[in-house]
């Protein structure tokens, strides 16, 4: 196969991937040298506490192209990828995820992406892998953020996506705390795609993050990302002064037109 | 070993064959040791690879005369820096162009120093800063890029130095072969040290009293081919890019501090710049070992070069977008030694190491141009005598 004469970057998050990290290494290589003349592989350790530097030091030996860039703690993924765009130099950058992306759709998103899609955004095809109370927690989330909160999410997106130069350059500029990089990918705006795939499993059971977690990364999503629940809370507070204001008014009525009023009842 | 000999441009054995010292090596620190040694020893002698001075180290790489803006977390360094560039200048200068402006600019990411502490580093030991003008600073992204100064640091033209060392040679009547490959050197009963040197089908030899090995990456080499105790070094092979600028970026030079970025230097001899990046400017290393060297020259030969210029161009961009414009023209290849730390300390940043097994022999080995003037010091130590 020709090798497609562009620039191709990928991003990975690592975190205790010390027993994945190497076949991961190794197909995104292979993929990568045969299908692009020039390529890099950017892994970012989120505060690893296994011995994942170890190997990944050990693979930067190996292979020509890698790159490390090592977090102080764990900062969770979205912020590990955002350190990894703020470096990375390709004219396309790949982002996904060791665990359960598949490397050998690389060339095929690519092609997507130069034919004039600046964002091609990974939807995965099912949740079934997924307890019943998880499935359920997300579909809520997902209907609420469409219906209540108006939140461009994608139902099922996932981290594995291409960005083209143009995207990266402006996710980089913004300088917000929170990064939730699904939505910032939506706020700078941009032609998009997405695809749908099948998870890969590196791991016999996948890493499940617990239901607190989840929680808290649902609401932080949906405080940041949209104004609505506080024009809840504004809407609830001007419509119980209103209240106020009309009781107000009733007792005024009373106390000018009723003649006998209990003594103590309009004072206040 | 490569050795293109010829055997017209070797001058005629000189009398008696007998030096009083040989410099291996007509680098820039070879040639200048050379001067040295003669304003006290009467026969010196430079011995080089190539059929010109001044053409690998002292050619291949930045042109830059530090001023010591490049090191912020380093003030002794610095303030030496500081202190040998205007004396460099002064010397040199019709081998200088002062014609550019320099600016450093300060990255905001992934950078060990910021805008204020490179500002406040540079008024404490007392080097000129000051902001950019707005054209200039506006060429950067200001996503990435904190802050721009205007700096004073200029380049040096290594064509125009190496006439100028000539001349120098000439006029204090040092012998220099060219194309000649020193193969290894002995000890002799008298004291002295015989020199074995390799043509195309004989070998020759010659005596000196004093020599010193001034081949930066050939260092180990004659030393290892001698059977003396070797200096293990590291080596890179680095790549300078040679680029055709856009005209805004003609008349200037830019660094980016303090980490993994880039240096759009102008390289006068070509009228070109190099561009020259911290990530993609190594291609390799290697760590030489008491039982392990490499001979870099062949290494250099064999070494697949392919240049990195798409990869530092593209992270110059992120930094520059104007960079963008730029022109691929090619690129200098070099070995580069790197100072082991073990020799280097604050008051003395060159290698100037005398061989256990043989006395009188001296392996010099300088970082940047200007650490010559570390040299003197260390010559005048030796108490060198005259005579055969």
């Amino acid at each position: 196969m020709e090798r497609s004469d562009c620039f191709v970057s990928v991003i990975a998050p690592v975190q205790n991937d010390a027993r994945i990290v190497k076949p991961f290494v190794e197909e995104v290589m292979a993929v990568l040298r045969q299908s692009f003349t020039n390529y890099e592989l950017v892994l970012v350790n989120d505060g690893s506490t296994d011995d994942t530097s170890v190997v990944v030091s050990s693979l930067l030996r190996d292979y020509e192209c890698i790159r490390l860039i090592s977090l102080s703690r764990s900062f969770g993924a979205d912020v590990a990828i955002s350190s990894g765009l703020d470096s990375v130099i390709g004219d396309f950058v790949v982002v996904m995820i060791p665990e359960s992306d598949p490397p050998q759709l690389i060339p095929e998103l690519i092609e997507t992406a130069r034919n004039g899609k600046d964002i091609v955004i990974g939807i995965r095809r099912d949740r079934n892998d997924e307890p019943v109370w998880m499935k359920a927690g997300a579909n809520l989330f997902y209907w609420l953020c469409r219906k209540l909160f108006k939140i461009p999410l994608i139902q099922n997106s996932t981290q594995f996506r291409v960005l083209s130069r143009q995207v990266v350059n402006a996710i980089t500029q913004v300088r917000d705390k929170s990064r939730y990089l699904r939505l910032l990918g939506a706020y700078v705006g941009y032609s998009s795609q997405t695809f749908t795939y099948d998870f890969i499993y590196r791991y016999r059971h996948r890493r499940l993050k617990g239901v607190v977690e989840l929680f808290d990364n649902a609401v932080q999503i949906i405080v940041v990302n949209s104004v609505r629940p506080l024009r809840f809370a504004s809407y609830l507070g001007l419509f119980a002064s209103i209240l106020n204001v009309l009781y107000i008014v009733y007792i005024a009525l009373v106390y000018l037109l009723k003649e006998r009023v209990a003594e103590g009842w309009i004072t206040v | 070993m490569v050795c293109r000999s010829d055997r017209a441009k070797i001058p005629a054995f000189s009398a008696s064959g007998d030096y009083d010292a040989v410099v291996i090596g007509g680098g820039f620190f070879g040639c200048k040791i050379a001067l040295y040694l003669k304003e006290h020893l009467d026969r010196v002698l430079i011995v080089e690879r190539e059929a010109d001075l001044l053409q690998r180290a002292s050619y291949t790489n930045q042109a830059r005369v530090h001023n010591g803006y490049h090191y912020p977390r380093s003030l002794l360094t610095a303030l030496r820096s500081s202190v040998n560039f205007p004396r460099f200048v002064e010397e040199y200068r019709d081998c200088i162009d002062n014609t550019f402006d320099k600016y450093y600019a300060i990255a905001r990411v992934f950078s060990k120093v910021n805008a204020s502490q490179f500002q406040i580093f540079c008024q404490r030991i007392g080097i000129p800063i000051e902001p950019a003008k707005n054209e200039i600073s506006s060429l950067f992204n200001p996503a990435l890029i904190e802050a721009v100064f205007k700096t004073q640091e200029y380049a040096f033209d290594a064509v125009k130095l190496k006439q100028k060392i000539r001349e120098e040679l000439e006029r204090e009547k040092i012998e220099i072969w060219l194309n000649t490959c020193v193969d290894k050197v002995q000890e002799t009963t008298s004291g002295k040290i015989k020199v074995l040197i390799r043509e195309t089908e004989s070998e020759r030899c010659l005596r000196t009293r004093y020599l010193f090995n001034c081949t930066y990456s050939q260092i180990s080499q004659i030393l290892k081919a001698s059977d003396l105790p070797t200096i293990p070094l590291k080596y890179e092979f680095a790549e300078m890019a040679l680029v055709d600028v856009p005209p805004e970026l003609k008349s200037i030079g830019i660094t980016v501090m303090c980490g993994p970025f880039f240096s759009l230097m102008p390289f006068p001899p070509r009228g070109l710049h190099t561009l020259s990046h911290v990530r993609y400017t190594p291609h390799y290393y290697w760590q030489e070992s008491e039982n392990l060297t490499i001979k870099a020259h062949e290494a250099y030969s064999q070494i697949r070069k392919q240049t990195n210029f798409p990869f530092s161009i593209r992270d110059t961009i992120r930094y520059l977008p104007i960079a963008a414009e730029c022109e691929y023209i090619d690129s200098l290849w070099g070995v580069k030694t790197v100072l082991p730390q073990s020799e280097v300390d604050d008051s003395r940043p060159i290698l100037f190491k005398q061989n256990p097994k043989l006395p009188n022999l001296y392996c010099v080995l300088g970082g940047k141009i200007d650490n010559i003037y570390d040299i003197p010091r260390e010559l005048n130590g030796l108490h060198l005598i005259e005579g055969v």
